[in-house]
């Protein structure tokens, strides 16, 4: 079984990490690889979005994506899962998330990497910052904009 | 008195103007005890409460409002994760 949770400022070679995830589940009886790959939108309600600049809590956001990975790879059928989340300023069209889900079928493989995408998008603190046409929203919950306002106690 | 650090993530830090608040309480002073304070000292984050469902870890783990504070805790104060995409 291959697990890897990170959280990391760079991008990862997806090709070479699908080719090494395909060689290795092929011979622990995988057969199905789900990958999603999460990245910057360049418009929102119509503005021109900047850049993303993302933020962890660290040490404990990358604790929870490992908690998260290591449960979600203890279910029956699942060969392999490796998660990276980026961090700091992220452009339009960039990646900001790799999840990566080989298991013994199709059904299990897609429903996995799904669940993994909801829980990291839930559970772990990771935060941004939307910079756009319009000024810098703070992205909170499920997708709630809160406009920012520069200056001590000057939030909302 | 209890040494603590106060760490605030996403749009809490504007709350304060930075990351990290030092700050000393007497011992026995309990979670509620200091959020209440905060509150005081900050009427935004009141404003964020009213609006948002603030998430409170201490040390990087969830505990309930009675819970007293102790040397070199360090309290966290975030919005819900917005992480993924």
């Amino acid at each position: 079984m291959v697990i890897e949770a990170k959280i990391i400022e760079g991008k990862v070679d997806v090709n070479k990490i699908v080719k090494e995830l395909m060689e290795e589940s092929s011979s622990l009886g995988g057969g199905a690889l789900v990958s999603f790959i999460g990245f910057v939108k360049g418009k929102v309600n119509e503005h021109i979005v900047k850049e993303l600049v993302y933020e962890a809590y660290m040490p404990y956001a990358l604790k929870k994506l490992e908690e998260i990975v290591y449960e979600e790879a203890s279910r029956t059928g699942i060969i392999s899962i490796k998660v990276y989340h980026r961090i700091g300023r992220i452009e339009p069209g960039e990646p900001t998330i790799y999840i990566f889900v080989t298991a013994i079928s199709r059904k299990i493989a897609f429903d996995t990497a799904s669940r993994v995408l909801e829980r990291v998008k839930h559970e772990v603190p990771i935060f941004k910052l939307e910079r756009r046409d319009d000024g810098e929203y703070w992205v909170v919950g499920d997708g709630k904009r809160v406009k920012r306002v520069r200056g001590k106690g000057k939030v909302m | 008195m209890v040494k603590i650090k106060i760490k605030m993530l996403s749009l809490l830090k504007d709350v304060i103007g930075r990351d990290y608040l030092d700050m000393e309480v007497p011992f026995g002073t309990t979670l509620k005890d200091l959020i209440d304070k905060l509150i005081y000292n900050y009427n935004t984050l009141a404003k964020i409460m009213e609006k948002i469902e603030l998430i409170v870890l201490v040390n990087g783990e969830k505990r309930s409002m009675d819970y007293k504070l102790v040397d070199g805790d360090e309290v966290a104060l975030m919005p819900p994760a917005s992480g993924g995409l």
